[in-house]
């Protein structure tokens, strides 16, 4: 026993020593970015809080916690699965808004969450038909995001079951790893501006000019290199 | 970071059609290469010749037992580069014996090949075994692009069981009754050297030749390839098309868009979405060509204005330019031709198509453009100088028959956009003006006595055929330096000592596992990768 706790001593005290290795100054700008994309998701939260699907936003912000949790004591694996998760459960939540007996089935656990219906081309939340339903003319860029969300989903499944991913360096430690770390980021961030481009699509017709107001200021920030966006604020926002 | 692969000869047949991205207009070209009416596909390097081949091929394996009874031969010529021999007839040699080992290759490879078959040993040159082993057509056909090595020792080949085409024909009409085929679908790939009007006019007679209810022949060839022989007649004997991707098209920015993801990470995925005008900017210039839009990609993965911009500078200013003036080295017998096309357009046609661009966005219909018409008459010396220059993709021949000034008519080009704005200080804004006021109606004319075409008239009277023993020597003993490959390929060869092209060629599998870190794998994937450049060097 004394030996088995000995052995969680020394995996806690590498833990630790990736934790101080990962709070170090130069790290700082990035661990913002992190709580940037964590509030960026309370504020959506805020403005369709009255939508029963937000839940899966509310579990997907908690999942981004845990997964720079993970990063920062040096769970890369984990962290990057939580990434994966992140991304899932909110298309999903875009999938449900649309679906409501599937969302309830999904709420009450009965449904899960089915990765080929999410990127279907007819059906899923990135077919024209869906856009058409709900967007802003997304109609140019919505392949393009579907095809990001495959390849990036793709490259985090590769950290799931434990062979050599070929795009994300893991180490077989705990130990700190500089790109590793970085790159957590990267696909972070990618994930952002997808939730951004979703979560924009699906609601910003239906909130109310109080609502827009919260999430202006970061939309723009993800999404202002699109026209219609800009323009929409623009014409909707005083 | 990606790795894109920019060669068909590097993906494996499984991949084919993943990285594949179809266009109505290649929808179009596959239907005519899978009809019984011979087709030519012509396009410079780079534009996707090779891969409409081989989905081409893919494709009707994948319905070979299902819907038709075609069994298509991809079959390509890059390795005509290599034949130095001393027998006279050895193009027509090596096509016949190359034909016939590939069809059985073909046979093997799909599970139709029976010993028993009548026409077998016609095709192999002997008769059938069961083993695996060469057959002896593969080993002449080996033979022959082996003689590369040394010209003086290298044997001539025992020509004797090469079949003539008559009997290749017969022996495929028996095949095809045998095992209850409508035809035979030969895919030629590099199918005639641009430098090599000898094996041109060979290749075209074999071509039409080759004709019958049980064989369809088509081809993928340069636009510099103009020596069809005495009986080939494109009208009868073969459709000619040009794969040209407009950029004035609709689609055109989300088929390059869907070319790259193909092969993008998700950080690229991002940046091109992020920076869609910097994405659009290098999409233009490359004026639809795949191969160049995937190397100016791979050169800014960022896809930030200074990467682009530093794209247009150091690719477009200079190493198209050099890659063009590169096949002078190859080929000094047309080194005149080759630097006079450049100059030509560098100096006189870039500036006088910016001039009028410049006029354009004063009148009120802000009309712009990047082509040029150039007289029928002018000689066919200039002719052959632009063709050349559609070979590297610095133009691209759009249509002849032209009407300009006082109902003269011509031919239409189109300069590759990145070369007419690499000199601006902001080429991606230029490039997209140029784009939004695009009008094929507006083109600077070149009439059949320019001063330029009389100044060319008077450097170049006629130009001579290579001798091609002489350059292939020269040409072997070049560093891999000028090789076209990355600069990781580079530096294994370097630490395996392997310096020229010649020891690159002939190196085995075996040497490139010497390298720190290459398994058999990969010393496979890295010794066909150099291969394909080597050859593809080679053949201009």
């Amino acid at each position: 026993m004394t030996h088995n706790l000995d052995t969680l001593e020394a995996l806690k005290g590498t833990m630790l020593e990736s934790y101080s290795a990962s709070i170090q100054e130069g790290n700082i700008p990035l661990i913002n970015s992190a709580f940037c994309f964590i509030q960026d998701l309370e504020n959506w939260h805020k403005v369709i809080q009255k939508n029963s699907e937000s839940k899966l936003l509310d579990l997907s912000t908690i999942e981004l916690n845990h997964g720079l949790l993970s990063l920062t004591i040096g769970q890369y694996r984990n962290a990057f699965k939580s990434l994966r998760l992140v991304l899932e459960l909110q298309i999903q939540m875009i999938r449900l808004s649309a679906n409501l007996v599937e969302r309830e089935q999904w709420l009450n656990g009965t449904k899960d969450t089915n990765w080929g219906s999410l990127m279907d081309e007819e059906s899923g939340p990135f077919s024209a038909e869906f856009m058409r339903a709900f967007s802003i003319e997304a109609e140019d860029s919505r392949k393009h995001y579907c095809s990001l969300c495959q390849t990036l989903y793709r490259e985090l499944s590769e950290t799931i079951h434990g062979n050599i991913p070929e795009r994300i360096l893991l180490k077989n430690s705990l130990q700190y790893c500089s790109e590793t770390f970085t790159m957590w980021f990267e696909k972070m961030d990618t994930i952002r501006t997808i939730s951004a481009f979703i979560l924009v699509n699906r609601y910003l017709k239906e909130l109310p000019v109080t609502s827009l107001d919260i999430i202006k200021e970061q939309t723009l920030e993800e999404l202002g290199h699109m026209e219609n966006i800009r323009d929409y604020f623009e014409r909707n926002v005083l | 970071m990606n790795e894109f692969i920019y060669r068909t000869e590097d993906l494996k047949p499984n991949a084919i059609l993943d990285l594949f991205v179809e266009t109505k207009q290649d929808s179009n070209l596959l239907e005519k290469l899978s009809s019984k009416t011979p087709f030519i596909i012509e396009g410079s390097r780079g534009t996707g010749k090779s891969l409409l081949l081989k989905v081409c091929e893919q494709k009707q394996l994948e319905s070979l037992t299902t819907e038709t009874k075609v069994l298509p031969v991809y079959i390509s010529f890059v390795r005509s580069s290599l034949l130095n021999s001393a027998d006279p007839e050895q193009f027509k040699h090596w096509m016949l014996s190359s034909i016939c080992s590939r069809i059985l290759r073909t046979l093997r490879k799909n599970g139709l090949y029976k010993k028993s078959l009548q026409s077998v040993n016609v095709l192999s040159g002997s008769v059938p075994n069961d083993t695996l082993d060469e057959t002896k057509l593969e080993k002449i056909t080996k033979a022959y692009e082996d003689t590369y090595k040394n010209t003086s020792s290298s044997p001539l080949a025992d020509t004797s069981s090469i079949p003539d085409v008559v009997a290749m024909k017969d022996a495929i009409q028996d095949i095809c009754e045998e095992l209850d085929f409508d035809r035979i679908n030969i895919l030629f790939d590099e199918a005639a050297h641009i430098f090599r009007p000898a094996q041109q006019r060979q290749f075209f007679t074999l071509f039409r030749d080759l004709r019958s209810p049980y064989i369809t022949c088509n081809a993928a060839v340069y636009p510099g390839v103009t020596a069809y022989g005495e009986t080939f007649q494109s009208t009868h004997d073969g459709e000619i098309q040009s794969l040209n991707r407009d950029v004035r098209s609709n689609g055109y920015i989300d088929h390059m868009i869907d070319i790259v993801h193909r092969q993008a990470d998700s950080t690229l995925k991002i940046n091109i979405e992020k920076n869609r005008t910097n994405f659009e900017a290098l999409a233009l210039a490359v004026g639809g060509n795949p191969r160049i839009l995937l190397k100016t990609v791979a050169l800014a993965p960022k896809m930030n204005t200074s990467q682009i911009n530093a794209v247009f500078r150091e690719f477009y200013r200079s190493e198209i330019w050099a890659e063009h003036s590169s096949l002078a080295d190859r080929y000094p017998g047309h080194r005149q031709l080759i630097d006079w096309g450049r100059t030509f357009i560098k100096n006189v046609v870039i500036d006088d198509t910016n001039q009028k661009n410049i006029v354009g966005k004063k009148d009120n219909l802000n009309t712009q453009t990047c082509y040029i018409w150039v007289n029928r008459d002018a000689s066919e010396t200039v002719f052959e100088a632009l063709r050349l220059l559609s070979y590297t993709g610095i133009i691209n021949k759009m249509d002849s028959g032209v009407i300009a000034t006082k109902s003269a008519l011509g031919t239409r080009y189109s300069i590759n956009m990145g070369c007419l704005v690499a000199n601006d200080s902001e080429p991606i804004q230029l490039i997209r003006k140029i784009r939004q006021g695009l009008s094929l109606g507006r083109f600077t004319e070149y009439g059949a006595n320019n001063a330029n075409f009389i100044e060319l008239s008077k450097i170049i009277s006629d130009f001579q055929e290579a001798d091609i023993s002489s350059i292939l020597t020269e040409q072997l003993e070049k560093s891999v330096q000028v090789l076209d490959l990355s600069f990781h390929q580079k530096t294994a060869l370097d630490s395996l000592q392997i310096k020229s092209i010649g020891e690159a060629l002939s190196s085995p599998e075996s040497h490139y596992r010497n390298a720190h870190y290459i398994g058999p794998v990969r010393a496979r994937k890295i010794k066909n990768t150099v291969e394909a450049a080597a050859l593809e060097y080679l053949s201009g």
